[in-house]
């Protein structure tokens, strides 16, 4: 529940005492409410107390104030506290959740929650009524992950809203949620979502624990809480997925991953995860297996083509020319007279700028950022080129990395291909292809060694599971993807549809079935 | 992390058959095909035959022995428990000497071919020192990694290997294999020699053993791990042949690297280097494997505590005895063709023997006891 | 930092440092290479001279974007350099030539008779010994100097060196007549059972030779790069030349003919060759039978194809018609191999491959021969048997020479 400010401090039955306290405590802000009721007649005295800018407004007259003004005049009876309590919980308050208070500290977090608190002149119990508003964004298109076929529905900053984007579309009772509140200071909302016999009880627990022991000041977006619980500190690859799209959320949590969703920002985060998952796309089980088949092949490829192709590129050329067949070397000699630089010089620097023209197009403005990203980068490249600062060659390489690394659909793995280029040009400009095995093989020991919650980051290649390799290189189509992956899956509850689903053609022709109908009249 | 039980590291049969063939195969196929053809001609390949036979009896010997060492327990631990500590001592100093010396041998070769190969300038201690590099990162990692990584390099040289040959079919020409049978039987064992010394590595077994998952499988793993090597040895061999004739290959330093060179397919030729460079992913596992071996034995016996410290050490340990010990490559080349062989044989092959009779006695003494009892 | 940190740090720094000073050692950036396309080997007077044929990357270049393939530059530099080894002299190269040369695509490498008949055993060795220079270039002989060929400009393939090469490779795939020999075969069929070996021959037919820019520019060329003879070695020295004749009986006794086209007459009474066959497969076996002191060999020569011309007035539907002609084709290659095989007995080498079937099918007899082979060899008698199918005879059926005397 975050960091408790000390002892328990109860509510007083004097009223005011309460109400200058929780007024200390929030510095006399200005956005405080204390919306005062009484009724000299039954000698009722009670306090609604919100803050402004949390709350919203109409639930609070409508629903609060409303009600409890006319139960005023009509109820001259009832004489104690603790009866306009039990008559304003039945009969006023037409709220969903109501909770009991009896403590001030609590009181206070649920007014930073944007709930009101109700306070009786004579009571030692107070209610908070949840009225938490405050303008949200509706739901709109992804602006990352965006797919051609496929729901074009996001999750929102609002935790309320993915709940139910996720509960609509796994209407499962098993599916589980947990709430906690992260974050000392930003006291942020966080739900934990898995479903119960599918996900691995050993993983929900460690995620369980590992979000328990988080101890910091402020949680402002999923990636905090990822770089605090995530396996290993100091690697490239991300070992914990995220998404901005409900039908992922929704395929990860019914393969048996745990979701956490973070108030605050669409992206949900999804573990354990295998490195597999990173070059696959929602898109590719919504589109038909065979085009979903090959994409994913060209994903493979394009992955290694934006780690390796520049080292590739620079390590050929300058320590393996034969390699090369005669005519291309030619033509690449004929480019790099009266270039100055050394292979490697020309590709870092191409790189760093092609680097820089990327992030400049993120931070323009959107009606000039394409077209400044496309026309620097052709014109920069062409130009370049012209005045013999570097080669032809060297350009497409540079570009064709670039466009590569577009094609991996999560942006961390991207990433971690961006940066892993860098190490691959160095190692492969002073020791050639013998350089890069050499990375390739360290890469390799440490992927291998990854474990995301327990599962190994590099299956089903290693450990090499068969049946999990349906869903590697190739999508089957789903009528043969019988069971859920091994490796992530409880191994209680592997199978998820009924078998002998292909497709057939009926026995007989639909015509023919026709022909008999007629024959009988 | 104690010395007596094994952390947490499992290992598959499937896995530990890859390691296997990875112990052995690596610097087999790059250095016998040209003392084998050199001696036994175009019957070389009945002379890897032979030590394949032989092969299997070391793997029958090892399996024999490795049968009574229970789960999650170090070979050498075992060996204490039955032999004493004086024993397992002078057991465990042979077998890490042995160890450092094959590893200081196997970085050596591959910094000789790569410097003969393709990396001609650059200085020795470089390649030598990317290479133990890599070895020690990935014995800090442990034996589960390297298994892991194992898959991947096998099934990606494996590949390599078929689309290799199948690229050489143009150039191979069976009537090089006649006539069969005339190199004498001298020459065919001479040239089994060396293949006989390397598949008595498959020593590593025992050290590898107590790891497997499936004890019970151990011996299956063992034979399939050698005639997979053997299997790969063979071919290569008879690739050579085939493609060179059997005069050529034996003044050749590298027929294997060589034949690969003959590809010529339009405009897919002189491919060697990515051949060289897909194969030597194999050679990296090599170290690791031994690399392995000797830390395991070094703290069995010595019983070190850290790890991270005592890898880096050692690496650097090993890189330098590789680079110093031998001077030139005519050294290297004739420890290879004639020291190493009886070396190792009495390493992988006498010393087991000798722990397998030993233990077998206890064994009786200790039925017996309990029998008392 | 913790004190690990700040070590670890030293460590990759030191090491970044080390590797970014010292350099990055076998790093040759691609215009500090010589490419050279083809290698030339001369000897005079104690030393050998080895030529190379420089390829300029920019002037290629420039030169296939033009349309029509014409070069305006010069695609390729010849230079030489001399001295008491092959490598000496190889390296001698670097007091003329600002870049380093580059032997991995060389393709063809020219030795004149004068080299050959000091004995190619040390080149041998050097290509063998070299991680640079490939086992794979085609070997070729020249009668003069090497030099010269590698002087000479082709049209349509920029680079003479990959020119020759190409048309090596072509002609023994389509002609036949003279095999494609790479450097491993030569050093194999040197240690093989006959320790002998063939060389095609390159000539420049034709004067002057074609070696400026302004020559090469015109549609009928003074001289052309043309492929000769076949050169003959024992024990790696010159031994004698075959002529082209003789050289596809060779061919045929090899087992190297692949395809080729042969002209024959339509009948055993006219000696005028009027028909052509194309030759599409064949094959060839060689089998030693032992007579008396000395063998006997059987070579049955196999072989279909199809028919591409003929002015004899036959009707090609009639199966006898057919009949007749192969019959002449066969004939005709069974007078060629005992043509060739006189002048292979003429120069008393073996390179026929008898050794290594009689070393096979024989191998206890084989290492008494084997001390005297040429005198076992001199005695043999062959027996050709050619079994020629015309599988095919083209869109018509009858000859047109029939047709037109038909009316």
């Amino acid at each position: 529940m975050g960091v408790q400010q000390g002892t328990k401090l109860p509510i007083s039955e004097h009223l005011p005492s309460n109400v200058k306290w929780l007024y200390d405590e929030l510095g006399a802000s200005s956005d405080i409410v204390v919306r005062t009721f009484s009724d000299s007649s039954t000698g009722l005295d009670g306090v609604f107390f919100y803050i402004d800018s949390l709350v919203d407004q109409q639930t609070i007259n409508q629903m609060l104030i409303g009600p409890v003004l006319a139960e005023i005049g009509a109820n001259p009876n009832v004489k104690s506290a603790s009866d306009w309590i039990g008559l304003l919980k039945n009969k006023a308050l037409s709220v969903g959740r109501l909770k009991d208070l009896h403590d001030l500290n609590e009181a206070l977090a649920q007014l930073m929650e944007g709930n009101t608190v109700i306070m009786l002149q004579g009571s030692r119990a107070a209610m908070a009524a949840s009225t938490a508003g405050g303008e949200k964004r509706s739901v709109e298109e992804p602006s990352s992950q965006t797919v051609i076929r496929g729901p074009k529905e996001s999750f929102t900053e609002n935790i309320n809203t993915n709940m139910s984007l996720l509960r609509r579309r796994i209407k499962s009772p098993k599916l589980r949620v947990v709430y906690k509140q992260i974050g000392s200071q930003t006291k942020t909302h966080v739900a934990v979502v898995y479903m119960k016999d599918i996900a691995k009880d050993g993983v929900v627990q460690e995620v369980m624990a590992r979000l328990d022991r988080i101890d910091t000041d402020a949680i402002l977006e999923s990636g905090y809480i990822e770089e605090f619980i995530q396996d290993a500190a100091f690697t490239f690859f991300p070992t914990i997925y995220n998404t901005e799209r409900p039908d992922a959320a929704a395929g990860g949590i019914l393969e048996g991953q745990v979701a956490i969703i973070v108030d605050g920002t669409p992206f949900v985060l999804l573990a354990p995860v295998t490195f597999i998952r990173f070059l696959q796309s929602s898109e590719d089980y919504y589109q038909r297996y065979d085009i979903a088949t090959f994409l994913r092949l060209i994903r493979y490829v394009a992955f290694f083509v934006s780690m390796l192709l520049p080292s590739l590129y620079i390590a050929i050329t300058t320590f393996h020319q034969e390699m090369l067949p005669t005519p291309l070397l030619i033509s690449l000699a004929a480019q790099r007279e009266g270039v100055p630089f050394p292979a490697i010089i020309e590709a870092l620097v191409m790189e760093i700028t092609f680097e820089v023209l990327r992030e400049a197009g993120v931070r323009m403005p959107r009606v000039i950022g394409p077209a400044i990203s496309i026309v620097g980068a052709l014109v920069l490249g062409q130009a370049a080129v012209q005045a013999g600062l570097v080669s032809a060659a060297m350009v497409i390489v540079v570009s064709f990395t670039a466009i590569a690394n577009f094609v991996i659909p999560a942006i961390n793995m991207a990433s971690a291909a961006r940066l892993i280029r860098f190490i691959m040009m160095i190692l492969g400009a002073t020791l050639g292809l013998f350089g890069i095995m050499s990375g390739l093989m360290v890469l390799l020991i440490h992927m291998s060694s990854l474990r995301s919650f327990g599962v190994a980051y590099t299956a089903p290649f290693s450990p090499f599971i068969w049946p999990n390799w349906k869903d590697v290189l190739v999508r089957l189509p789903h009528w043969a993807m019988k069971k859920r992956p091994i490796a992530v899956s409880s191994m209680s509850n592997l199978t998820r549809q009924g078998s002998g689903q292909m497709p057939e053609k009926p026995k007989k022709l639909g015509h023919e079935r026709d022909e008999t109908r007629e024959s009988d009249e | 992390m104690s010395q007596e039980q094994i952390p947490y590291q499992q290992i598959s049969a499937f896995q530990a058959v890859i390691l296997l063939v990875h112990t052995i195969t690596p610097t087999a196929m790059l250095v016998i095909p040209s003392i084998a053809i050199g001696r036994a001609g175009q019957d070389a390949w009945m002379s890897i035959l032979a030590a394949w036979a032989c092969g299997m009896v070391f793997i029958l010997m090892y399996s024999r022995m490795i049968r009574d060492n229970p789960a999650g327990v170090p070979f050498l631990k075992f060996v204490e428990s039955r032999l004493g500590r004086v024993v397992t001592t002078i057991v465990g100093v042979l077998l890490a000497h042995y160890y450092l010396s094959t590893l200081s041998g196997i970085i050596r070769e591959l910094i000789e071919f790569l410097s003969d190969a393709v990396l001609l300038r650059t200085p020795m201690l470089v390649i030598g020192g990317v290479a133990v590099g890599v070895a020690v990162y990935s014995a800090i990692h442990g034996l589960e990694v390297v298994a892991r990584v194992g898959i991947v390099v096998f099934g990606f040289s494996v590949v390599l290997f078929f689309v290799h040959i199948f690229l050489l079919v143009d150039h191979l020409h069976l009537k090089y294999l006649a006539p069969i049978g005339e190199a004498s039987v001298n020459h065919i064992i001479g040239g089994s020699f060396p293949a006989i010394g390397w598949f008595s590595e498959s020593s590593l077994l025992l050290l590898m053993a107590p790891y497997v998952s499936r004890q019970a499988a151990i011996r299956t793993i063992g034979l399939w791990g050698m005639s997979l090597s053997a299997m790969f040895l063979l071919l290569t061999v008879i690739v050579a042949i085939l493609v060179f004739g059997p005069s050529l290959p034996g003044m050749m330093a590298y027929p294997t690297s060589s034949v690969a060179e003959t590809i010529d397919y339009d405009f897919v030729e002189r491919m060697d280097v990515l051949f060289i460079f897909s194969w030597m992913s194999t050679i990296y596992l090599k170290i690791c494997m031994f690399f392995f071996g000797t830390v395991h034995c070094f703290r069995t016996v010595f019983r070190v505590q850290n790890r991270k410290p005592f890898y880096i050490a050692f690496g650097v340990l090993a890189l330098l005895t590789g680079l110093y010990t031998w001077e030139s490559t005519a050294d290297l080349s004739e420890y290879q063709r004639y020291a190493i062989v009886p070396f190792k044989l009495s390493m992988n092959v006498g010393l087991p023997f000798l722990l397998l009779l030993a233990l077998w006695i206890t064994k009786k003494s200790r039925g017996r006891e309990v029998d008392k009892r | 930092m913790s004190r690990r940190a700040r070590a670890l740090m030293r460590i990759i720094l030191i090491g970044l440092v080390c590797l970014l000073t010292t350099g990055c050692w076998d790093r040759k950036e691609l215009n500090q290479i010589a490419i050279t396309s083809a290698t030339a080997i001369d000897y005079k007077d104690g030393q050998w001279i080895v030529s190379y044929q420089v390829v300029i990357p920019s002037a290629i270049s420039a030169a296939m974007t033009t349309v029509g393939g014409g070069a305006a530059k010069l695609p390729v530099i010849v230079y030489s350099t001399q001295g008491k080894t092959i490598r000496e002299a190889v390296w001698k190269s670097v007091l003329e030539s600002p870049r380093r040369l580059f032997f991995s695509h060389t393709r063809v490498l020219v030795v004149s008779a004068e080299a050959t008949q000091q004995g190619l055993t040390p080149l041998i060795d050097v290509y063998l010994r070299n991680p640079d220079s490939r086992e794979t270039v085609n070997v070729l002989i020249s009668e003069g100097e090497a030099r010269t060929i590698l002087e000479q400009l082709m049209q349509i393939q920029i680079i003479p060196g990959d020119g020759i090469q190409e048309t090596m490779v072509g002609e023994a795939k389509d002609l036949s007549i003279l095999p494609s020999i790479k450097m491993y075969d030569l050093a194999m069929e040197l240690l093989g059972s006959a320790k002998s070996a063939v060389l095609p021959e390159i000539v420049i037919s034709g004067s002057p030779g074609v070696t400026t820019a302004e020559e090469l520019n015109r549609t009928a060329l003074s001289s052309k790069l043309r492929l000769g003879r076949l050169a003959v070695l024992g024990q790696d020295k010159l031994v004698g030349w075959l002529s082209r004749q003789e050289a596809f009986g060779v061919g045929f006794m090899r087992d190297k003919v692949h395809m080729t086209s042969i002209s024959f007459a339509c009948n055993a009474s006219s000696r005028e060759e009027e028909s052509a066959f194309r030759l599409m497969q064949s094959k060839t076996r060689l089998t030693p039978h032992k007579s008396g002191n000395s063998f006997v060999m059987d070579i049955k020569v196999e072989g279909e194809g199809s028919l591409l011309e003929t002015n004899c007035p036959v009707d090609l539907n009639k199966p006898d018609v057919i009949k007749a002609m192969e019959e002449q084709l066969e004939k005709k290659i069974v007078a060629n191999i005992e043509e060739s095989w006189l002048a292979v007995k003429k120069l008393k080498t073996d390179i026929v491959g008898f050794a290594d079937r009689i070393h096979r099918k024989y191998p206890k007899e084989w290492k008494k021969l084997s001390e005297n082979w040429e005198a076992t060899f001199l005695q043999i008698e062959i027996r050709p048997e050619v079994d020629i199918t015309i599988k095919r005879t083209g869109l018509s059926t009858k000859s047109y020479k029939l047709q037109s005397e038909k009316d």
